[in-house]
């Protein structure tokens, strides 16, 4: 009897619960709050469906543009994994990714989007911000992802916020806009860059209608060229490496080219500790002398003392790939970190930058362009004891340029501040190398190119 | 007789103690800390001259250099007094030394690399490349002290030097080592003889 009891007991119990459960599921409110981590989990859920096809990626720039016309209820192309957010507005009542002004989208559930056709200053539809009110699902709110809010706009200028992941807290990222997300391979326009640890963005003159922001790594280096590791050594070089196309350095040819540890490439021969001492880590001269001394010609994105050995430096490597579908060769010194005395930490700076190559016969034959990218410059010297350097400051600071000495007039450049301590890095927002650039509108990009074995133009 | 082979025995260490000494074999290698393993002590460093490891030499050396030299830039040096020398005997002063840097980019040229005893240079070099060499050089000592000196830099060059492995022994002279060995195989032998005879 007493069993029975219980039984009924516990059914009555259990069923109550699931009443309850039941009550609070069909309370669930439809989406309306503006709060970060709503936004959050519709950006979670979105990149919780398919890759973004490969094709639709922006040739060579991390960044992908998705691939849709703006019609009525169509799957909007998921974020693929290397892309760190999209704009996010939130209206009074609903939540607009993507915003275009005139053609908005809303989210649904499962990563779908609706065309929103209206015009954002119409106020027929009775909502304040001329957006009809949209309802949502709920999601698991989530900190890890990075996304950029849009919290107001006028007719030319954007008030952003970034909201990075809760273990990034002063992360660099360059700000990309578009008008049109249309077209594939439509080039992303680099707006700005946010200083360190900064979030609010504030975008003036942009063009109308408004287009697509988007935040993205802040790297103007290119993917690839990675086929082969130059393993963790200090001061050392590759033997002769195979170019994909020869190339005429100031009346040179070459076929092949040294890969060298200390920031630079040479031909003629390696440039390294075994051949040429501390010279080849000690920038002391010019690189017009140091052309002329080791009778090397050298192409050095920064020349310095790097030290690739301690955990927590990266590796130098270096490949072909193509660029804008050109024969290209490049080396990567990503993340590398420089040289100590006592070993006590060689990577608490580290610096990426790359040097490219690209063949351009579509200009003239025999042309070719020489690109340096730059995307964090933590440290200037090596802290051997001779270059006068401490904790990778002052001393001999890094040289950028290139130099030959196999030509009538023994040519060489150093683009300004190269070998002057504190022009190159990061914390100089004026000169630093991650925000100049050269023949191109890219931040931290400078594009050499090459006629007849000489640079056409130079800075 | 055992007392005989015992004063044969002492007749041998007898000459040990004499003559090694005069041959200046068992004083061993007289600089110390040649090989800067875990720093300078016992040298004078000098001019920009300073202790270092890493860089080819992880077990340590002393770099004979200074940032941004000029020509009028005092010699870098190392150095170091040698006691309990032999005057009229022969050493041999060896070493390791390579280049570090041309200040100049090889536009001043010369002998830039010397080592010194008493302030007279008795070697001097400027090696093409930037490996290691050996330098090796002999002397007869004047008196029971000198000064061992290494420098870089000098006759106006610009360039720096790394040094390890500084060592100082006696040379032991031909004859004398013959006519040692000769006598010390004739005191053993008569030993021996003498323990034959004996049993």
């Amino acid at each position: 009897m007493n069993i029975f009891r219980n039984l009924i007991g516990c059914t009555f119990t259990i069923g109550g619960m699931i009443a309850w459960l039941s009550l609070l599921h069909a309370q669930e409110t439809p989406f309306q709050s503006q709060s970060i981590n709503d936004i959050d989990a519709i950006l979670q859920a979105i990149e919780a469906t398919t890759p973004l096809p490969a094709e639709s990626a922006t040739n060579g720039s991390n960044f992908y543009s998705a691939q849709h016309s703006p019609t009525s209820e169509e799957p909007w192309p998921p974020l693929p994994g290397d892309v760190l957010g999209l704009d996010v507005w939130p209206l009074g009542d609903g939540i607009f990714l993507l915003d275009d002004r005139d053609l908005d989208y809303s989210a649904l559930s499962g990563g779908r989007m609706q065309s929103m056709s209206m015009d954002p200053n119409d106020p027929g539809d009775g909502d304040t911000n001329g957006y009809a009110p949209n309802s949502l699902p709920a999601f698991t709110p989530t900190t890890n992802d990075l996304w950029l809010q849009i919290i107001g706009k006028t007719n030319t200028t954007a008030y952003l916020v970034i909201h990075p992941p809760w273990n990034v807290t002063n992360g660099i990222w360059g700000l990309y806009f578009t008008t049109n997300l249309t077209i594939p391979n439509d080039k992303w326009t680099w707006l700005l860059r946010n200083a360190l640890g900064q979030i609010n963005l504030v975008v003036t003159n942009l063009p109308t209608p408004l287009g697509f922001f988007m935040l993205g790594p802040p790297s103007a280096i290119r993917p690839g060229f990675d086929q082969n590791l130059f393993i963790g050594v200090d001061d050392k070089s590759t033997g002769p490496v195979g170019l994909p196309f020869t190339v005429n350095f100031f009346g040179s040819s070459n076929s092949t080219i040294y890969v060298n540890e200390n920031g630079n490439v040479t031909f003629r021969g390696p440039f390294d500790a075994d051949n040429w001492g501390g010279l080849s880590f000690t920038p002391n001269l010019s690189l017009g002398d140091m052309a002329a001394y080791t009778e090397l010609d050298i192409i050095a994105p920064f020349w310095a003392d790097v030290d690739t050995r301690p955990v927590g430096s990266g590796l130098v490597t270096y490949g072909t790939n193509t660029v804008d579908r050109h024969a290209a060769f490049g080396v990567s010194w990503i993340n590398v970190g420089y040289y100590v005395d006592d070993q006590a930490d060689h990577a608490d700076k580290t610096n990426s930058f790359q040097v490219i190559l690209i063949d351009r016969p579509d200009r003239a034959s025999g042309d070719y362009d020489i690109e340096f990218n730059y995307s964090q410059i933590q440290w200037e010297t090596g802290d051997f004891s001779f270059s006068g350097g401490s904790d990778g400051l002052g001393g001999y600071s890094a040289r950028v340029g290139f130099a030959s000495t196999n030509s009538v007039n023994n040519s060489s450049f150093e683009i300004i501040g190269s070998g002057t301590n504190g022009t190159l890095l990061d914390t100089n927002l004026a000169t630093g190398l991650i925000y100049t650039n050269f023949n191109n509108s890219v931040p931290g990009r400078y594009d050499f190119q090459y006629h007849s074995g000489a640079p056409i133009a130079l800075p | 007789m055992k007392a005989c082979q015992t004063l044969n025995n002492y007749f041998a260490l007898l000459a040990l103690a004499v003559f090694l000494p005069r041959l200046g074999m068992g004083q061993g290698n007289l600089v110390v800390n040649g090989g800067f393993d875990a720093d300078a002590v016992g040298w004078t460093l000098t001019n920009g001259a300073f202790y270092g490891s890493e860089k080819d030499a992880p077990n340590g050396l002393v770099y004979l250099g200074s940032q941004n030299p000029s020509p009028t830039t005092p010699n870098p040096t190392s150095s170091q007094l040698i006691n309990s020398l032999i005057p009229g005997q022969t050493y041999n002063v060896s070493g390791d030394f390579q280049k570090i840097i041309d200040w100049s980019g090889g536009t001043i040229t010369g002998l830039s690399f010397g080592v010194a005893i008493d302030g007279i240079f008795l070697f001097e070099a400027t090696p093409a490349d930037f490996h290691w060499h050996n330098f090796n050089f002999s002397y007869t000592a004047t008196s029971s002290n000198t000064v061992l000196s290494l420098a870089s830099q000098i006759n106006g060059t610009l360039v720096s030097y790394g040094i390890d492995n500084i060592a100082l022994y006696a040379v032991p002279e031909p004859s004398a080592e013959l006519l040692f060995g000769f006598g010390l195989i004739l005191l053993l032998g008569f030993g021996r003889w003498k323990t034959k005879a004996v049993q």
